[in-house]
């Protein structure tokens, strides 16, 4: 995980088109996220941010266009389908934590039964990582038993102990109380500097400039404009980009 | 408006205490003099009969009602008074309910305690009951249920006693290390706990192995198999029958609900049709016509024109589950499950089951009556897991697909244990539902606390005898359901500490 951005392509979007019944939802999205990179995706709500990175994981399924991850296409093949979400973790706006399960349970849960390693190795990487994110302590409550900010953080555990390629983040601090959300982004700067790939949706136009390789901005389904922040924020080229950055930004 | 003007409105008028109790309608004052002259004949008539516990309690309520209104009067209230106020006395209707009600219980209990001590005999002996009872007023003879009582309990098994002693013994020596080893944390996820409740959940399969039992009597084998048709019975029967029924429906119960439930793709549009379309010509060629070349009556057509209903099952099954075959079975079993009474499965168990079943498999009554209630308590049980299922956030399933879980985990580890825990306390009400239930079995012929009841009366020493063995067997089904109820509620609460 050292710093690496060595241009390997991670995941590779082409083309891919979505629709809800009759609504297109995704319109030609064409991306390519190398090794190390952070990619913050902006825009106005109902844009389709989160249907386009929930189809990395096929949480949702697209209908047109390729999906690779590391290789691997994302098809019908629930082995295909498996083989990807090993490899692309995610963080949700609500947590989804599991509260009938202790935090170390719910940071276990997966890397013994997908990952297949035993119970002491997965518990000893999961106070790794419940140290890193500054909660060990917790390890032993319930979800219900600690606070929004520290549940964010087990989620985040509970994604990187799974050693994934690419960490997928949606709106990781809008259900966040306020004196919560630097909390939570600080653990993301840490992940960023250390070179995990990551691709977050967020509101957080602080974190978009000083930790973003790159900005995509989308509106009604379409990747509008990419660049990197400085130019993004100081020049943006499409209309509906300074409109959107001169709504956010005054507000 | 001002404090001070409100207290004057809220003061005691006479007028206005007529007018809203009496004289605001025709209706109202009819009914209140109507109500008074029944009150009147009724506690005249009880304090004839019984003075000495009527009179106190008219004084007594005369005395309060003065007390409170004197209070209203002068604004001089204390709680005790607002709660005569408020939940007694609060119109004159309420007032003469209130004393009413109060005569009618005492009238009651005094009838019931007379019956059932006073004039009672608890003589098994026919002879001496009948003698007692019938000197005097009318009382019970509880001889008929003491004697009874083995019949009552455990039927026929009185002879296999040892059988019952062994299951209580498990329940007891499971109960008192649980009592220690649940209650406190120490234990938490230790290896004794694991084993215990493995021992709880194997405890139905061993009572019924005792019971029951297997093999060949004569040998060394204490728990050789019985013929349970005519050991089984009482109450012992009707917790045999209810326990069966809800543990042989949870398996089958949660499969249905996931079946019911399953998103899985479907059989496309034109496999369907194509598939009924091919068999409705094959049928009406090989079936049809060649039924209506000879069909006399009005039902020889219908029969003949029966496969004409495939097509509209194919529009049923593409229309209402998009082809989906697994939610459309379970869904068809549940509903037609549910659409009929459970005494109609019953005699379906009992006449149709054998036409089910593989060559020598012929289970006896009570067998064919267990499946029919592991049915019936599947179908819903099924439907309340479901709600549970439903209950549970779409943000669960996600978290599980996106660590990229099994199906197989991702229900067994998060969607299941969540969801069953959210359905325990229904779970428990449908067994206090199939506990009661079970004395249905008395129409298909079994012996169980109902039908054990009604025999008494036909017993050379109790003829005729029937009001005593209801009372208690009213008594048992009230214990147990209460307790059921009761334990329900308790773990209610327990389950919704700590969750979310
Ligand atoms: N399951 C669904 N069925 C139909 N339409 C949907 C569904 N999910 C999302 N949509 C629609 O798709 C569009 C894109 O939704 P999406 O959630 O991707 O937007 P978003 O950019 O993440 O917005 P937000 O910032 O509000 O989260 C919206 O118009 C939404 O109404
Ligand atoms: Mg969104």
């Amino acid at each position: 995980m050292a710093m690496d951005k060595s241009g390997e392509a991670i995941v590779t979007c082409v083309d891919v088109n979505k629709w809800y019944g009759d609504f297109h939802v995704l319109k030609g999205i064409d991306l390519e996220v190398t090794k190390g990179e952070v990619i913050v995706i902006l825009g106005p709500s109902g844009s389709g941010k989160s249907t386009f990175i929930r189809c990395i994981n096929r949480l949702e399924e697209h209908q047109e266009g390729q999906i690779h991850v590391k290789g691997t296409e994302l098809t019908h093949d629930v082995r295909n389908i498996a083989e990807i979400r090993r490899e692309v973790g995610m963080v949700f706006q609500q947590f989804n934590l599991f509260p009938h399960l202790t935090i170390l349970e719910n940071i276990t849960l997966a890397p013994i039964h997908v990952r297949k390693w035993n119970k002491a190795d997965s518990e000893e990487k999961a106070m790794k990582w419940l140290t890193r994110v500054g909660i060990p302590e917790q390890a032993l409550k319930y979800p219900g038993q600690l606070s929004g900010g520290q549940q964010q953080r087990v989620a985040i555990a509970r994604t990187l102990t799974m050693e994934p390629e690419v960490i997928l983040f949606d709106e990781p601090t809008s259900a966040l109380d306020p004196e919560m959300i630097s909390e939570v982004l600080d653990v993301m700067r840490d992940l960023a500097d250390e070179g995990y790939t990551m691709l977050s949706v967020t509101h957080e136009m602080g974190f978009a400039k000083t930790v973003a390789d790159r900005i995509i901005f989308m509106d009604g389904g379409k990747i509008v404009e990419m660049n990197n922040p400085n130019e993004f924020f100081n020049n943006p080229q499409h209309e509906r980009t300074k409109l959107f950055l001169s709504q956010i930004l005054n507000h | 408006m001002t404090v001070n003007t409100m207290k004057a409105k809220r003061k005691f008028d006479m007028g206005t205490f007529i007018r809203a109790n009496i004289t605001k309608s025709p209706l109202l004052a009819i009914w209140t003099v109507a109500l008074a002259a029944f009150a009147f004949w009724f506690v005249g008539r009880s304090m004839i009969a019984r003075p000495l516990l009527t009179i106190p309690v008219v004084i007594a309520w005369a005395a309060t009602i003065i007390w409170m209104v004197r209070a209203e009067i002068n604004k001089t209230h204390s709680p005790t008074t607002l709660w005569l106020k408020g939940n007694l006395y609060n119109s004159i209707t309420n007032a003469l309910l209130s004393l009413i009600l109060v005569v009618a219980i005492i009238g009651f209990l005094v009838g019931f305690i007379t019956y059932a001590f006073f004039n009672a005999s608890f003589s098994e002996d026919p002879a001496i009951a009948k003698e007692v009872t019938e000197a005097g007023q009318l009382g019970a003879r509880w001889g008929s249920v003491t004697q009874n009582l083995e019949n009552l309990l455990v039927f026929s098994m009185k002879t296999e006693m040892y059988r019952i002693w062994a299951s209580i013994g498990l329940l007891v020596g499971l109960s008192i290390p649980s009592l220690i080893i649940f209650r406190s944390a120490k234990f938490n996820r230790s290896l004794i706990r694991r084993i215990l409740t493995w021992l709880w959940i194997a405890s139905p399969f061993i009572i019924f192995f005792f019971l029951r039992g297997v093999g060949e009597a004569g040998g060394s084998n204490p728990f050789y198999a019985i013929d349970t048709e005519q050991l089984w019975g009482g109450l012992l029967l009707s917790l045999i029958l209810s326990v069966v029924a809800i543990v042989a429906s949870f398996p089958l119960g949660v499969l249905l609900a996931l079946g019911r439930q399953s998103k899985i793709n479907g059989v496309p549009w034109w496999l369907t049709y194509g598939t009924a379309a091919l068999l409705t010509a094959y049928l009406i060629v090989t079936f049809t016509l060649p039924n209506l070349e000879v069909a006399e009556t009005t039902g020889n057509y219908i029969y003949a024109l029966l496969p004409l209903l495939i097509p509209l099952i194919a529009l049923f099954f593409q229309k209402g589950f998009k082809g989906n075959v697994m939610a459309g079975a379970c869904t068809v079993f549940i509903e037609c499950i549910r659409g009929v009474p459970l005494i109609t499965l019953l005699f379906s168990g009992i006449l149709l089951l054998q036409l089910f079943l593989p060559d020598g498999w012929e289970p006896n009554k009570i067998g064919r009556v267990m499946v029919a209630m592991t049915v019936f308590s599947a179908a819903y049980l099924a439907e309340n897991i479901r709600g549970g299922l439903q209950a549970i956030p779409r943000g669960q399933y996600e978290a599980a697909d996106s660590l990229g879980l099994s199906t197989y985990t991702k229900y067994t580890k998060i969607v299941l244990p969540q969801a069953l825990r959210i359905v325990i306390p229904a779970i428990v009400g449908q067994f206090i539902g199939l506990f009661k239930d079970t004395s249905l079995v008395a129409l298909v012929g079994l012996s169980d606390l109902l039908n054990v009841a009604r025999r008494i009366s036909s017993q050379q020493n109790w003829l005729t005898i029937r009001t005593e063995p209801f009372i208690f067997i009213f008594v048992v089904y009230f214990v147990v359901s209460y307790a059921m109820a009761w334990y329900s509620r308790r773990l209610e609460k327990q389950l919704g500490v700590g969750v979310r």
